[in-house]
């Protein structure tokens, strides 16, 4: 496996990535992806990607990409899911169905953070469902819990500080 | 997680097993400020000592470097984090500025990682000892996240993961 930095031109990929990222949940019905993608909260996380502030990690295997962690920053009038301020990017990570429970949701989890820390960031946010199983790899990275959302706080924002 | 039968060997250190054997050497050295002194200054009878190198959930491990003993080095894991192993060390002062701890380090995490039935290695210093947080870096360590005071730790740490 092969990690590198995410470029403007990996566009495509990061967006079957937020589809996979946003219907994390195999019990849910797999609506399309372009049907996903364009509701609005959702397309405040590719619209006008490799801005300032974009930044993550794509694994590859064999040349193609199986995984991604990404970041970006967004604003007070237009938050995502895990906001907590202007100048904590907000990370999401997927990886691709066939290459899952082979730890390279926590490779390029690790590989973000560090390469979140050298562009001088100072943390790390994001949002997840308290059931995901997920939220075990965040704690071990290094995340905590600041707050609770959604209905009855079945999500939570959890922030790094790196 | 497993444990190797042989010594591990690196590139300047190896790193065996800690038998009971071990156990008057490892008073000594917990009883020596200068060893230990950002171990959270733990001492130790030999009784004590003895129970510590029978725990189920830590492996204790020697590390030597031209036949002898310089350092202390435990893979410890945590039934709430699967897979995980963490690591920690010390080495005597006689030893220190060598590149040994971050070779035996890099050693057993990668015997780990290849053999030992562990997708992860962690470590977890005290971020006021950069002596320590350099040598996990030369051993493959990077940085992930800065974390506070907790149950295990009496000051803030870093989580740091082998890569």
């Amino acid at each position: 496996m092969n990690i590198r930095p995410v470029t403007a031109a990996d566009l495509p990929f990061l967006r079957k990535m937020m589809y996979e990222a946003a219907r994390w949940n195999p019990d849910w019905p797999r609506e399309p992806m372009e049907e996903v993608l364009a509701e609005p909260i959702l397309l405040r996380y590719s619209q006008g990607w490799g801005r300032q502030g974009d930044g993550g990690v794509i694994a590859e295997i064999e040349g193609e990409p199986v995984g991604a962690a990404w970041y970006r920053l967004f604003t007070e009038d237009t938050p995502g899911y895990g906001f907590v301020d202007e100048k904590t990017p907000e990370l999401s990570i997927a990886v691709v169905p066939l290459h899952r429970r082979k730890g390279i949701g926590e490779t390029v989890l690790r590989a973000c953070m560090v390469q979140a820390r050298e562009e001088g960031f100072q943390s790390l946010s994001l949002s997840v469902a308290v059931h995901n199983r997920s939220r075990m790899m965040y704690q071990r990275a290094g995340f905590e819990k600041v707050s609770e959302s959604g209905d009855g706080g079945d999500h939570w924002t959890m922030v790094a500080n790196l | 997680m497993r444990t190797p039968d042989a010594p591990v060997r690196g590139k300047l250190a190896q790193v065996r097993r800690a038998t009971s054997a071990d156990a008057d050497t490892l008073v000594a050295w917990h009883a020596d400020p200068e060893v230990v002194k950002l171990w959270d200054n733990e001492t130790f009878t030999r009784d004590e000592m003895l129970e510590r190198l029978a725990r189920p959930d830590v492996d204790p491990y020697i590390v030597e470097a031209d036949g002898r003993p310089v350092g202390y080095l435990q893979a410890w894991s945590d039934a709430d984090l699967p897979g995980v192993a963490g690591l920690d060390m010390f080495l005597v002062p006689s030893a220190r500025g060598r590149g040994l701890g971050p070779d035996a380090a890099r050693a057993l995490a990668e015997w780990l990682l290849a053999f030992g039935d562990v997708d992860h290695v962690t470590v977890d210093p005290y971020r006021l000892n950069e002596r320590a947080v350099r040598g996990w870096e030369k051993a493959g360590f990077r940085r992930l996240a800065k974390a506070e005071p907790d149950d295990e730790h009496t000051q803030p740490w870093f989580v740091m993961a082998y890569v």
